[in-house]
């Protein structure tokens, strides 16, 4: 076992567990002979020990109940979704049925207004018609007269 | 209960009490978050550290939880759940990067950066303290040196223990390749820290 052996796979193995005792054994013997072999493995062991220190912080409670807020904020998102798409539909039908009840009163009002329209223009015109209602009105009204008339002479 | 190292060597078939907790993160069960948090955040929060190198770690935290969150549902088991997080882990991790670079923003850069001088001091534990700082500077320094993606590989495989294959899986690389590099990191390593003159 040589320094380029060690540095090409023997290192290698060793921190992946797969070297045998024997070649564990010859390990040792080199690294106790070789100051700079020795030096490559303390450094490269101590740098991993640092790095599995600074990494290996303990999960903090602040994360996880920021991570709880968040969770519980898009398992409600749905529901507020549906609630937000209910009350706009319910916003929309009934405006929609309010302006048809409107039109509807409206319609209505229009139709009287015409017919009361289409009276008095028919009752204001000349033709035979008109003058047959005319002068059936003023004999209705001529005989309402005599008959108060009368009502009163009697008493 | 199912920490990264355990699961990935037991992975197929799952135990029921991890299936249970699978069922339950499917379920959205918030307990179940609470406890993939505290099992879960500190590896994924030492692939995050190592990996970027920077801050940022609690946002990538969250980030993997809340994607495990939305895309559980779709993990049908063909590896274990742990690989599948990591893998999330280091898919977070890149987006964070690309995020960096759309914004012009670096990482601390240690690349013409010398190694603090420290004034010699006469107190022994005071010297102590200034050598283990001075240790820790070196470190940070020497590690910053390596690739994003030669630091996530020696955390894989050296700080965190996870082996070959899995580390193939979450990196979605062939185990050759993944061999390979992980043996080029650790020599890049190891010449940083001749370099360094760490003992």
């Amino acid at each position: 076992m040589n320094c380029k052996e060690i540095n090409e796979s023997i290192m290698d193995r060793y921190f992946d567990n797969e070297l045998n005792a024997d070649e564990i054994r010859e390990l040792r013997e080199h690294l106790s002979n070789c100051s700079q072999c020795s030096s490559d493995f303390k450094s490269y062991r101590k740098i991993v020990d640092f790095q599995k220190t600074r990494l290996s912080l303990a999960s903090s409670s602040i994360g996880r109940d920021k991570l709880v807020k968040k969770l519980k904020r898009r398992k409600a998102l749905p529901m507020q979704i549906a609630i937000g798409f209910a009350a706009i539909t319910l916003s929309f039908f009934g405006t929609k049925t309010y302006m048809d009840f409107k039109n509807i009163d409206n319609r209505y009002k229009m139709i009287v207004d015409k017919s009361v329209e289409m009276m008095v223009s028919t009752a204001s015109s000349e033709n035979p018609v008109s003058k047959g209602i005319k002068s059936a009105s003023a004999e209705i009204e001529n005989t309402t007269e005599n008959i108060i008339d009368l009502v009163n002479d009697e008493e | 209960m199912f920490s990264g190292k355990n699961d990935s060597k037991s992975s197929h078939p799952k135990s029921d009490s991890e299936k249970k907790f699978i069922a339950a993160l499917k379920k959205k069960d918030i307990r179940a978050y609470e406890r993939l948090y505290d099992e879960y955040s500190n590896i994924v929060g030492g692939i995050a550290r190592s990996y970027l190198n920077a801050g940022d770690v609690e946002d990538v935290i969250q980030e993997v939880f809340l994607r495990v969150y939305k895309s559980v549902k779709r993990f049908k088991g063909d590896s274990a759940f742990s690989t599948w997080l990591y893998r999330i882990t280091v898919n977070v991790c890149k987006d964070f990067l690309k995020k960096y670079s759309k914004r012009s923003e670096t990482v601390v850069d240690f690349e013409d950066e010398e190694v603090p001088f420290k004034e010699p001091v006469s107190d022994v534990s005071v010297e102590h303290k200034v050598a283990a700082e001075f240790e820790r500077e070196s470190f940070e320094a020497i590690m910053s040196k390596l690739s994003e993606d030669d630091r996530l590989f020696i955390t894989l495989r050296d700080i965190e223990g996870l082996d070959y294959e899995e580390i193939s899986k979450i990196v979605n690389k062939p185990l050759g390749t993944v061999k390979s590099r992980i043996h080029y990191a650790r020599k890049k390593l190891r010449n940083l820290l001749k370099k360094y003159g760490i003992e």
